[in-house]
C-alpha cells in the first residue's frame, strides 16, 4: 500500500498473520510418510482410550447419585468421542457436574474437562463463588503407543483440580475437585477421571475425606434450606 | 465398440485395435433422448420423432459429408442396461474420441452470431465434456440449428479463457499418419469388423477430408498423450474444477483418460471414487501436485479428517507445474491411507499457530515459476520416523519465493497473495 504525498512516497508496512518462518538452511529432502483417513471412513480410527471414571469415594461416602451423558460399564467409559457429561447429586438436590470433551483427530486425543456447581440456586446462597475450570490432559499420541511401545507405568496423576466449595459459609461443606491419571500398560493407556470429595468443618484445621467418618449432608442441605426460606421471607 | 452407419442407422460391432473412419458426437444430455434400445428394438419412424434425433440425424449427415460412414453417439451407442458394457465404455471413452477422425460438439444452447453463448454453454461445465473437448485430434463445434460455430483451433482462445485449459491443448493437431484408423487403401483385418457388413468395405475419405479441412491449420503436430504429460496433475484438475456432473462417481470416472488410468466402476461409492482415481494416478506418476490443493474456497463438508488427497477437484485452484525429475528415482507409493514419499521438508519456526509444524516443500513451481514453490503444511506424529499427516479441516497451501527466503505465505482466494512491500 503506497500514497504519493508532497512528492514523497509513504509506505506502509503491509504484514499478514498468514505468513510463516523457516530457515533455508533446515530444509532437506527425506523420505516421509504422511498419514491420512479415507473420506467417509471413519472406521479405520484407532480404537479410543478409555476413560476409567472413579466416582466411588463420592458416591459411597456421600451418598451421592450419579448420572452419565454416556452409559457406563463397569465404572468404564469406553469409548467417549464426543462430549460429554457427569451430574452427582445428593439425596437432597446438591448437584455439581463434570464436562469433558473429548477432542478427535485421527491419531490424537485429549481429554478437557471443566467441573462447576450444577445447581445455580446453591451455589447463589452460598459463599463460595461461581467456580469454573477447565484443563486439558497433554495430548498424547496414540498411534504411537499402540505402535511399538511396551512401555508399563503405574497410574499417575496427571492434574488435580482446584477444588470447589459447596455449602453454607459458618457450617461444614463440601469440597469437590476432580483428578486426571493415565496408567500404560504394555503400550496401552486408559486414563482416570477421579471425582474426589471432602467435607470441610467449621474449623479448617478439621478435614473428613471421604475416607474418614462419613459425614451427613442433611445437616448442610438443611441449614442450606432454612437460609434459602430466610431470604424467601 | 458399437458403431452406428451413418447411412442405415444399424449397428456395427468392431473388435480390435483398428476401426473404420468414425465420427463421434459430444453434447450434453437433455431430454427425449433416443436410447441404444429404441433404435435397437423399434423401427426409426417411432424413434425419429424424438427430440434428440435432431442431432443424431445432423451427425450422421455431417460423418457421410466428412467422409466418415460411421458414427458414435453416446446416447445410443451404449447398452447401459450391460454394467460390462457400461464399464468398458467409459473406460475406453477416451481413447474413443482420441481415435475418431472428427469429433461434432453439439452446443444446443449457442447460437451463431451470439459471441456471449458459447463461452457461457452448459457443454463448458460438464465433466464428460472436458475430455471430449481435448481427446479428439480434430473437433468442430455446431450451434443450435447445426449451423458451424468453427473448430476448436480457430475458437482456441475463446475456449481458453472460458475453461482454463491452455490453449497450446486446444491448438494440438496430429496428423493421421500415426492415426488408429486404418488408411483407406488398407484392407479390414478379417474379425476385426463384425456383426453387419455394410458399408465398412467403401473407401473412406479421410485423407481428403483431411487435407480439406482449412479451419484446422495448427502448429502443434503432438499427440494427445505428448501434450498432456507437459501438465501436472494439479493443473489437469483444475480444468476440471469448475465442472459438474450428474453423478458424484463420474467427477472421477470421466477423468481417467486425461490421467490415463483405468479402475472399475462402482456407481455407489459416492466421493470415494475421486479417492481411487487419486489412488490409480500416484500408481504411475510421481508429480508431487497432487498434493497442491487448498480447502479455503470450499464449502467444510467436501473435508474429511486428516485429507490425505483431494476430495474433489475444485480443490485444486492454483496453476501448479511439476519440476519432478524422474531420474532422481523418488516414486511415491500410497498403500490405504498411508502415502511414502520423498520430499524436502522444513520445521516451521517461531511459537505461532503452525509451532512444532512442518513444511512439505513440493516439486513444484507456481505459475511455472521455480523461483515460486508450493508448500503443504505438516503436523508430525513420530518426528524420529519422519512420519506427518496434514491438519484437518483446513487444508492449506503456502508460497515459498526466492525473493523472500525464510518466509512462507498463506495462498487464498483466486489470486496469489500479494507480495509484502515497503516503500520508502
Amino acid at each position: 500500500m503506497a500514497n504519493l504525498s508532497g512528492g514523497r512516497l509513504i509506505g506502509i508496512v503491509f504484514w499478514s498473520s498468514n505468513r510463516i518462518r523457516y530457515d533455508v538452511s533446515d530444509i532437506k529432502r527425506s523420505r516421509i510418510t504422511v498419514i491420512g483417513e479415507k473420506l467417509d471412513n471413519h472406521n479405520q480410527r484407532p480404537s479410543a482410550v478409555p476413560i476409567r471414571v472413579n466416582t466411588c469415594s463420592v458416591c459411597s461416602e456421600f451418598g451421592c447419585s450419579l448420572i452419565s451423558s454416556s452409559r457406563l460399564i463397569a465404572g468404564h467409559l469406553p469409548d467417549v468421542a464426543g462430549p460429554g457429561r457427569l451430574e452427582l447429586s445428593s439425596q437432597w438436590g446438591e448437584v455439581f457436574c463434570v464436562d469433558w470433551k473429548r477432542d478427535w483427530t485421527s491419531l490424537q486425543s485429549c481429554i478437557r474437562t471443566s467441573l462447576q456447581p450444577g445447581d445455580d440456586g446453591v451455589v447463589q446462597n452460598s459463599a463460595a463463588p461461581i467456580a469454573s475450570q477447565e484443563h486439558t490432559v497433554p495430548i498424547v499420541d496414540l498411534e504411537l503407543e499402540s505402535l511399538d511401545t511396551c512401555v508399563t507405568t503405574p497410574l499417575t496423576e496427571l492434574h488435580r483440580s482446584k477444588p470447589i466449595m459447596l455449602g453454607t459459609p459458618g457450617s461444614e461443606r463440601l469440597q469437590v475437585w476432580i483428578s486426571i491419571s493415565r496408567e500404560t500398560f504394555i503400550g496401552r493407556s486408559r486414563y482416570e477421571l477421579g471425582i474426589h470429595g471432602e467435607m470441610m468443618g467449621d474449623d479448617r484445621d478439621k478435614r473428613k475425606t471421604a475416607s474418614d467418618e462419613p459425614i451427613s449432608l442433611v445437616s448442610l442441605l438443611a441449614e442450606l434450606n432454612s437460609l434459602s426460606s430466610e431470604e424467601g421471607d | 465398440m458399437r458403431l452406428l452407419n451413418a447411412s442405415t442407422y444399424e449397428f456395427h460391432v468392431v473388435l480390435g485395435p483398428q476401426k473404420p473412419n468414425y465420427a463421434i458426437l459430444s453434447h450434453t444430455w437433455e431430454d427425449d433422448e433416443v436410447l441404444f434400445e429404441d433404435i435397437r428394438d423399434t423401427s426409426k419412424s417411432d424413434w425419429s420423432a424424438r427430440k434428440g434425433y435432431f442431432k443424431i440425424k445432423k451427425t450422421c449427415a455431417q460423418a457421410l459429408q466428412d467422409g466418415c460412414d460411421f458414427v458414435w453417439i453416446d446416447t445410443c451407442n451404449i447398452n447401459k442396461d450391460s454394467s460390462t458394457e457400461l464399464s468398458e465404455a467409459i473406460n475406453s471413452m477416451f481413447r474413443w474420441y482420441r481415435d475418431a477422425t472428427i469429433c461434432y460438439a453439439y452446443i444446443s444452447d449457442s447460437m451463431i452470431g451470439d459471441d456471449r453463448s458459447l463461452p457461457q454453454c452448459r457443454w463448458l461445465t460438464r465433466g464428460w465434456t472436458l475430455q471430449e473437448m481435448i481427446a479428439p485430434d480434430r473437433v468442430h463445434f455446431y450451434d443450435m440449428d447445426w449451423g458451424f460455430l468453427g473448430s476448436r483451433i480457430s475458437l482456441a482462445r475463446d475456449l481458453s479463457a472460458a475453461t482454463g485449459i491452455h490453449e497450446a491443448v486446444l491448438l494440438r493437431r496430429h496428423r493421421p499418419g500415426i492415426s488408429q484408423s486404418h488408411p483407406p487403401s488398407d484392407p479390414v483385418p478379417s474379425g476385426l469388423l463384425v456383426v453387419k457388413k455394410t458399408g465398412e468395405d467403401k473407401a473412406p475419405l479421410f485423407k481428403t477430408a483431411e487435407r480439406d479441412c482449412r479451419c484446422c491449420p495448427s502448429r502443434e503436430d503432438v499427440d494427445v498423450e505428448s501434450m498432456l504429460e507437459k501438465f501436472s496433475v494439479a493443473q489437469k484438475m483444475k480444468w476440471a474444477s469448475k465442472r459438474t456432473t450428474t453423478r458424484e462417481e463420474d467427477i472421477a470416472y470421466c477423468l481417467m483418460g486425461l490421467f490415463d488410468v483405468n479402475m472399475p466402476l462402482l456407481y455407489g461409492e459416492g466421493s470415494k471414487a475421486f479417492y481411487r482415481l487419486q489412488e490409480a494416478i500416484l500408481g504411475t506418476s510421481s508429480d508431487q501436485s497432487i498434493l497442491a490443493f487448498r480447502s479455503d474456497l470450499i464449502s467444510s463438508p467436501f473435508l474429511g479428517d486428516s485429507p490425505l488427497l483431494a476430495p474433489h477437484p475444485k480443490l485444486f485452484c492454483d496453476e501448479v507445474h511439476n519440476m519432478h525429475m524422474p531420474a532422481r528415482g523418488t516414486h511415491a507409493s500410497l498403500t490405504g491411507t498411508t502415502l511414502s514419499i520423498e520430499m524436502l521438508i522444513c520445521p516451521v519456526q517461531g511459537n505461532g499457530m503452525h509451532r512444532d509444524q512442518y513444511l512439505g516443500i513440493l516439486d513444484c513451481s507456481l505459475d511455472g515459476d521455480p523461483s515460486m514453490r508450493p508448500a503443504i503444511l505438516l503436523s508430525p506424529v513420530h518426528k524420529g520416523k519422519m512420519i506427518f499427516r496434514r491438519n484437518s479441516g483446513d487444508v492449506k497451501l503456502f508460497r515459498l519465493q526466492s525473493s523472500h527466503p525464510g518466509e512462507a505465505v498463506l495462498i487464498t482466494g483466486r489470486a496469489l497473495e500479494p507480495k509484502p512491500c515497503m516503500l520508502t
